[in-house]
């Protein structure tokens, strides 16, 4: 049994599987996203969605009551080969297997023919030049206290979590990581939660590409990461309010009981 | 590249008559031209933009409004510009395969 609920697309009301839903709606975003940095793009996204629409009602039509998940994997894939999305089909070679050799006999032919080929080509590798870069988040959806243990694990590529968890509570509890966990809470406090599909390729330093953002939100919804949203914060607040009280108040207490022993001795002194 | 065949094909596609995307991505397939759908939608938009069609949204019966793709008088041009090029280049392989 799924909870169902009921979109809205152009006017049309659709039953949609909740799990099918956030997968929809996390491929939409993306998508939009990911078009939005080019010219034009708003308008490619909306096509998008436009289409998705259509193929939804198709299946209604066809008698499908609900959509379930399986129905929007479909969807994405017929739509979202995402690779061809970004217009690399020709430099890639690949995918269009049935093309094979005749491929680049036509693109031989098609390079100095075709002034439009080239006119694309430029105007492709202006608006799809991907920046990859490696950032480091804490992740929002696998975490005990802030997720910076997690977000060090992917950072670097290191697999468990759970090791980077033992070792700052065993380097902290032997006494020789005693600044570890200020260096955790300032670490919380200064970097960011990894809350979109594209944070988390960011933070595995993969390219951000509509083929690796597809690839990531089917796998974020196969792993059940619901859009996550940066919680615990209210705990944040709690650690920091402990450690003032543990530490800080002591060592102003110690401080002002010294202060009065000073006003104490120099009272006497005159 | 196969983007600048694909490109010449739309054109070639929409000189009889406007179609919506679909319409276009059937047509091609029957025509043994492979497309993901997806890579239809920015090049339309592109070819939109530089002027060479134009579109207009038409009710459908199956699902939300289309939006039906023409060519433009600059999209003719540019056709019959292709056609040239194309009718050149296709003299000049016919002439060396002999």
């Amino acid at each position: 049994m799924k909870k169902n609920i009921s979109i809205n697309l152009f006017g049309t009301l659709y039953n949609i599987d909740e799990d099918a839903y956030t997968l929809l709606e996390n491929y939409l975003q993306s998508m939009q996203r990911y078009f939005s940095r080019q010219e034009g793009g708003e308008e490619v996204a909306d096509d998008i969605e436009h289409r998705v629409a259509e193929l939804l009602w198709q299946r209604r039509e066809a008698g499908m009551t609900a959509i379930n998940i399986e129905t929007v994997k479909e969807i994405i894939d017929t739509i979202g080969n995402a690779e061809q999305i970004a217009g690399d089909s020709g430099n890639a070679g690949q995918g269009t297997g049935n093309i094979g050799q005749g491929n680049s006999f036509k693109e031989d032919l098609n390079q100095f023919t075709n002034e439009a080929g080239r006119l694309a080509r430029d105007a492709y590798d202006k608006g799809y030049k991907h920046v990859k870069t490696h950032r480091f988040y804490r992740c929002a959806n696998d975490k005990i206290l802030g997720g910076v243990c997690s977000g060090l694990a992917v950072y670097t590529n290191t697999g468990e979590p759970l090791l980077w968890r033992l070792g700052v509570l065993a380097l902290t509890l032997l006494g020789i990581g005693l600044p570890l966990p200020i260096i955790y809470i300032v670490m919380w406090i200064v970097t960011p939660a990894a809350l979109t599909p594209e944070d988390r390729l960011r933070q595995q330093g993969k390219e951000i590409t509509p083929e690796n953002l597809t690839q990531q939100v089917k796998e974020d919804s196969q792993q059940m990461v619901m859009p996550a949203r940066d919680t615990h914060r209210g705990c944040l607040i709690a650690i920091i309010i402990a450690f003032v009280i543990i530490f800080i108040i002591p060592l102003i207490a110690f401080f002002g009981m010294f202060g009065r022993i000073w006003l104490h001795m120099f009272n006497m002194i005159v | 590249m196969r983007k600048g065949m694909l490109e010449y094909s739309i054109l070639l596609l929409l000189k009889q008559q406007a179609a919506y995307a679909n319409d276009i991505i059937l047509r091609l397939r029957e025509a043994d031209m492979i497309v993901m759908e997806g890579t239809l939608y920015p090049l339309l938009t592109r070819l939109k933009n530089d002027g060479l069609l134009a579109y207009e949204w038409k009710e459908s019966t199956q699902g939300p409004p289309r939006k039906y793709y023409k060519l433009t008088t600059d999209g003719h041009e540019a056709l019959t510009q292709l056609d040239t090029s194309w009718e050149e280049i296709s003299r000049t392989i016919n002439y060396l395969k002999q």
